[in-house]
This record gives structure tokens, C-alpha cells and sequence, in this order.
């Protein structure tokens, strides 16, 4: 495994000097143009920030930028004076930063700073609101993502495949009943009640991203009323989700990144638990958002919607849990996938009109 | 040796500790020291027409505005101890200070804010009294331990702030749970553009003041530190020992509620339901800084303020992990508030070096 970054940074470096000068993104002075992302919060989630920083990663590795990441911590009234200080200091053209609690502040700071370009993923501004010429957002449709796991969790419960669980039970911990985790919640419920129609889904908040122990506790007690699967929404606290599906021998969906890979080395029976995850590729939507930035085609001053017809939300492959699902359920998930992408199914959302 | 050169001493052992550290973790030591040193302080440019330019501002702000929270919660630790109560419940009191003044600023709606700050400013104190109170009270009347009291509080008013922001004063069209913003009447503007430091940054100083009068110049006050020096010599002398905890705890609180108003109606203008529980902690560091002395209060919170700022500033503009920074910061208040330990290191030393004299 230690060879593994070693020959990556050996790829990057070869690469480095195989471009010709001039080529990238370089500013006048020949120097990478510099892209900070700020975290409101920490990294090390293993979900949805971890995938973020993932995309800065590789647009460092691919787009020849200089990245930093700014982990602004868990207190909101340090948050804003953090963006400004990023804009104010005109080291960074381009600011990356996240979730819908971000989305008044770049509001708020965006307008002073014409010169400096706002990526927002996973939240908005009020376009009609704000004189936000410089800012880029995007919205994920992560119900389509949700609808997924709902059909493979229901699915699998019907089989009964799942010994000690109750068939007609499966469960949902999300972090916060707000909109983004609640459109991921829909799209579950409509796909478990879909492909099992009378399904119970138990459904309950930790009210933190960053509380594993409560995350273990509401899983415990979800296993123990009979849920065979969960899926976890609650970035950081998800991972005491994981935690309790090892313990109690039961399986549990991920969110946001491929959970089940990140556990694959360092905890093989964890990884083995989770049946799949709904990715939210946000990695890859800060790539693409970043090279189309710098060929000068992002399109600034609107909201992208990105679901499953993107690319932008998937479910992942475990091998490791391969086993568990029966390739009848798994037809069921490719046919909803096709039906959601072709437009003939149209998955309920949370967030108000309809769409994301 | 006099205060100052000892607390130098630390400061320095510390910085050069915590530059050995960034040594091992960044191939640019020096300018993470620098960041670190210099970082909250804006700097001074001549611009192309003469005129003088002040950068990076928002880092002074965001000092001051540091600086004042620190101040206030740190009063709400310093009052109760010197009536030599250990009162953990800035956390609570905050919590509760934040929460009155955000749903009367909400409630009240349009008015003037002649009318609409003051009594957000009032709700916010008297809702961090009446948990000071509680918690005083129960110590008194019951002889409950304050250290369990308070933190119990604490969770209490902090489950108690969630159900009120998640469930009466969400804002269903904001994306996240939070509170609308508050009218504009009910908070305070910005001293220096881009900031969020305001009038608030004022009133801490006066607060100390206030407190300091009170403790010196006052009946209360003398019987306060009565209370705390020797509590059965007090009420042999006619000192009402219980009424002086009491009001020690409710005094405290009362400042930490306007850490609260700062906070909702200075700062955020909103209050989000997953408000992180700890700043009360932070005034804990505060009143161990200046040791108890409330007079030094605002110079302790400048102190831990900048440090705080400065971390955060060489986490943005080097490569040295947030981890490390969090490490640096707290070996530099551990040297700060280890009292013993510059006597003792130059104590050895002096050993070290009579014992060189003396096989010499």
C-alpha cells in the first residue's frame, strides 16, 4: 500500500514536467493559480467534506492549481470572518465552500469582492437577491440518490435474506430534519414504499454532523426493533451508524462518498456491512466545476441542478457485500435507475416547488 | 520576579516550543511562525496615490470580536470565584442570553431600535442571570455541588435552545434549522466595514469596569470576597453568606447572557440551531489567565483572542494542519497559567549551573 502514493506523486511530478509551459492554469507570473476551499467544519467525516477535499485533490493533480484547505471548525460565528478573511487577502481568485449554511454568508461576502470567483456546492444564493455576478452554485438532486437505496433496502428486506430482522422494517438516522437530509429521506421512503409497498421506515435525527456516539446509539436502537438496513444521512455521526451495523451483525447504506472503500483497509468486517453508498459526488462536480473555471466557461451567476442523469449522485459498488443482494434487487435498482435518468419516474422531493 | 517577565517568559518558552513543532510538521517554519505572530494585526500599505491602506482588517475584527465574547463569558467565571464558587455554566447562561435576545428581537418585529436594542440587551442578561440564579440556589438552598449544577444546566439550556430554534423559531425557507435573521432595528452595526465588531466591543471594558467598582467599592462586592475568603468568619460577622453566592452566580450569568446577545444580535444576526456549546468553557481559560482578577479580564481575552486569530491565520496561510495548530495553542496556555513552572526551570537551571561551579 505505501508504494501506492508514492508512484502517484511520481505520475503528478512526471506530469508536471511533460506539460509544456503555459499549458493550465498559470497566472501572469507563471505561478499556479491558487484555489482556497473552506470547511465549515472539520475534515475527516468520511462523507461529505472528505469528498470535497477529494475534488480539490485531484483538480491539484489534474488542473495544475495550488489548493489549500481551510478547516474553519465546527463554531458559526467564526465562519464568516473566515470567508472574508479568504476573499480580503487576494491570495486566492477562486474560493470553494459548501452546504446551505454557507449559502447566506457568500451571499453576504460575494458582492465586495467582484474580483474573486465563489464556487458553492451544495447550496444557494438569491440570484435575484444579490448582485452575485461571481458566484457559481450547485444543487444536488440526492433524492434520486435516496429512491435508490430505498428500493435496494426494501428489496433485500423482502427477500428476507437478513436473518433476525424484521421483514417489513427499515430505518433511516439522518443528522438534521433539514432540507437536504430530509430530500435524501424522501426519495428513501418513496423508494422503499415502492418496491415494497407497506414498508415502515423507522426515521430518526442525531441533530449533529459530528456525533458518532449518538449516531451509534439511534442505529442500536433501530437494529433492535427489527431494522435489517439503514441509511445513514449524517455525515460525521454516520459513522457511529457503521459502527453499530458491525456490532450487530445487520447492514447499513452510506452517504456522500464510497464508505464502504474508505473502510476497506483499515476495517475489512465494517466494510463488509455496508451494502452500498449514495454517493453525492461532489468531488467530482468541484472538478468539472473547476476546469470549466479555468476555460473560462463557468457559467457564474446561476444554480446547476445535478442528480443521476449527471453522474452527480450514484449508488456504489461493494464487492464486499455483493453477495448480500440478491441480483433480482439489483435489477430493481438498475431499472429505477434507467426509469429516473429517461424521466419516466419522477422522484418526490423536500425541497419546496419541486425541485432541488 | 514581577508578573509581567514571568508571564514573557512563558509566552516566549511556549512560542519557541511551538516553533519547534512547526519545524517538524512544515518546510516553512518561519512563515507559519510569522502567521502565527503577526497574524491577527492589519497591515499598513501606501497605496499608489500616498494614501495609507489598511489590509486584513476583517483578522483585526475578528480579534476584537473574539476578544469580547472572551470577556464576558470570562466574567461570568471570574464573579462566582471570588465568592470561590467554581461555576461551569457560561455555557448555559450564554445559550440562554442568546435565545431571549433573539426571540424578543424576532417577537418585537418592526420597531425602532432605540426601543428594540435595549430590551434585547436587557432579555439577554437577565435570562443568563436567572440560570446564574438557579444554579446558585440550588447550591445554597440544597447544597448542591455548582460544578455538577452547572454542567447539568448547561445541557439543559442547551436542549432547551435546540427544541426553541429547531421547533417555535425555524425558519423553514432558510436550508438549514435556524432562526430567520433577526429585523435589522435589533442589531448592532459595524464599526469597521466588513467586521462584525460593534458597539458590543465597548461594552465588555465597561462591563470589567462596572464589575470592578462592584467589588471594590461596594457592600456587595466587600461581602462577595467575604464570602469566598472565609464563609464562616462571614457569617459570624453578620455577612449574609448565602444572599452574596446567590447573587455572585445570578451577576455571572448576567454576563454571560450578553456573550449571548453578542453573539445573536452582534455577530450571527441569526441563530442556527447547532450553535457549538464550549465558548462558555473558553471563559474558564480566560479568568485562569488573569487569575481570578477581574481587572485583567479584558487583557487575558486580548491575549487568548490573538492566539486563537493568529492560529487560525497560520492554518490559512501555510500548510501547517489544524491539528498542529490546536496543539501550538494549547501548549501556549499551558505554559501561560502553569504558575510554577518559570520559577522552577530557572530554579534548576541555577542549580544546574552551581553544581557546573562547583566541580569546576
Amino acid at each position: 500500500m505505501r508504494g501506492q502514493p508514492l508512484a502517484l506523486v511520481l505520475m503528478v511530478m512526471v506530469m508536471a514536467v511533460l506539460t509544456p509551459a503555459g499549458a493550465g492554469a498559470r497566472a501572469a507570473d507563471g505561478r499556479p493559480q491558487r484555489v482556497a476551499f473552506f470547511v465549515n467544519g472539520a475534515l475527516g467525516d468520511k462523507s461529505f467534506f472528505d469528498s470535497a477535499a477529494r475534488g480539490l485533490r485531484q483538480a491539484k493533480a489534474d488542473l495544475h492549481l495550488a489548493t489549500r484547505t481551510i478547516e474553519g471548525g465546527y463554531d458559526p460565528t467564526r465562519w464568516e470572518s473566515g470567508l472574508v478573511d479568504l476573499a480580503d487577502s487576494g491570495d486566492f481568485p477562486i474560493i470553494v465552500t459548501g452546504t446551505y449554511t454557507m449559502g447566506p454568508l457568500v451571499q453576504k461576502v460575494a458582492p465586495d469582492y467582484p474580483d474573486v470567483t465563489f464556487i458553492l456546492f451544495d447550496g444557494v444564493v438569491d440570484y435575484a437577491h444579490c448582485a452575485c455576478h461571481n458566484v457559481y452554485s450547485m444543487r444536488f438532486r440526492q433524492n434520486e440518490g435516496g429512491y435508490l437505496a430505498g428500493v435496494l433496502a426494501a428489496g433485500l428486506m423482502r427477500t428476507g435474506a437478513i436473518p433476525g430482522a424484521a421483514p417489513g422494517l427499515v430505518g433511516l438516522v439522518g443528522a438534521m430534519p433539514i432540507p437536504v437530509i430530509n430530500d435524501f429521506a424522501a426519495g428513501y421512503v418513496a423508494g422503499a414504499q415502492d418496491a415494497a409497498p407497506g414498508i415502515t421506515v423507522l426515521r430518526q435525527f442525531a441533530n449533529s454532523f459530528s456525533d458518532p456516539a449518538m449516531g451509534k446509539e439511534i442505529a442500536k436502537a433501530q437494529y433492535g426493533q427489527g431494522a435489517g438496513v439503514i441509511f445513514q444521512v449524517a455525515g460525521a455521526t454516520g459513522q457511529g451508524v457503521i459502527e453499530a451495523a458491525e456490532e450487530t451483525g445487520r447492514y447499513v447504506i452510506g452517504v456522500d462518498s464510497d464508505q464502504a472503500a474508505l473502510y476497506r483497509v483499515s476495517s475489512p468486517r465494517r466494510a463488509a456491512r455496508i451494502l452500498t453508498s449514495v454517493m453525492k459526488n461532489v468531488d467530482t462536480a468541484i472538478l468539472r466545476a473547476l476546469r470549466l473555471w479555468q476555460q473560462g466557461r463557468l457559467p457564474l451567476g446561476r444554480t446547476e441542478s445535478l442528480g443521476l442523469k449527471e453522474g452527480a449522485i450514484g449508488l456504489a459498488d461493494n464487492p464486499d457485500a455483493a453477495l448480500t443482494v440478491p441480483p433480482a434487487v439489483r435489477a430493481a435498482v438498475a431499472a429505477a435507475r434507467q426509469r429516473i435518468i429517461d424521466g419516466t419516474l419522477t422522484v418526490p422531493t423536500a425541497f419546496a416547488g419541486g425541485r432541488p | 520576579m514581577t508578573e509581567g517577565a514571568r508571564i514573557a517568559l512563558a509566552v516566549g518558552a511556549a512560542l519557541a516550543l511551538g516553533f519547534l513543532v512547526m519545524a517538524c510538521v512544515t518546510d516553512q517554519p518561519w512563515a507559519a511562525f510569522r502567521a502565527l505572530v503577526t497574524g491577527p494585526l492589519p497591515s499598513m500599505e501606501r497605496a499608489a496615490d500616498g494614501r495609507l491602506v489598511m489590509h486584513r482588517l476583517v483578522r483585526f475584527g475578528a480579534w476584537l470580536q473574539d476578544a469580547t465574547t472572551l470577556t464576558l463569558v470570562g466574567l461570568a467565571i471570574a464573579i462566582p470565584f471570588r465568592a470561590r464558587q467554581f461555576s461551569l455554566g457560561a455555557d448555559g447562561q450564554l445559550f440562554m442570553g442568546a435565545l431571549a435576545a433573539a426571540a424578543l428581537s424576532l417577537g418585537l418585529g418592526d420597531v425602532p431600535a432605540a426601543i428594540a436594542l435595549p430590551l434585547a440587551f436587557l432579555a439577554a442578561a437577565m435570562a443568563g442571570a436567572a440560570w446564574g440564579l438557579a444554579a446558585g440556589l440550588l447550591k445554597t438552598r440544597f447544597e448542591a455541588n455548582e460544578i455538577v449544577t452547572t454542567l447539568m444546566l448547561n445541557v439543559v439550556a442547551v436542549q432547551v435552545y435546540r427544541l426553541i430554534v429547531g421547533r417555535v423559531l425555524n425558519d423553514p425557507t432558510a436550508g438549514f434549522i435556524t432562526t430567520p435573521p433577526l429585523p435589522g432595528a435589533a442589531t448592532l452595526g459595524p464599526l469597521i466595514a466588513r467586521t462584525n465588531v460593534t458597539a458590543m466591543v465597548l461594552v465588555a471594558p465597561a462591563a470589567v469596569a462596572a464589575v470592578v467598582f462592584l467589588l471594590r467599592r461596594t457592600t456587595l462586592g466587600y461581602e462577595i470576597d467575604l464570602a469566598g475568603a472565609n464563609p464562616w468568619f462571614a457569617a459570624r460577622a453578620g455577612v449574609p453568606v448565602a444572599r452574596a453566592t446567590v447573587l455572585a452566580f445570578a451577576l455571572g450569568g448576567a454576563f454571560a447572557g450578553l456573550a449571548g446577545f453578542h453573539v445573536s444580535n452582534a455577530l450571527l444576526k441569526r441563530l442556527p440551531v447547532d450553535l457549538t456549546p464550549g465558548m462558555g468553557l473558553e471563559g474558564i481559560v480566560v479568568a485562569l489567565l488573569a487569575r481570578g482578577r477581574v481587572a485583567a479580564l479584558p487583557l487575558a481575552a486580548l491575549g487568548y483572542a490573538y492566539l486563537r486569530v493568529g492560529a487560525q491565520a497560520m492554518e490559512r496561510a501555510t500548510d501547517v494542519p489544524r491539528e498542529v495548530v490546536l496543539v501550538i495553542q494549547a501548549l501556549i496556555i499551558l505554559f501561560v497559567v502553569s504558575d510554577r513552572l518559570a520559577p522552577l526551570a530557572l530554579g534548576s537551571l541555577r542549580r544546574v549551573w552551581m553544581r557546573i561551579g562547583r566541580t569546576a
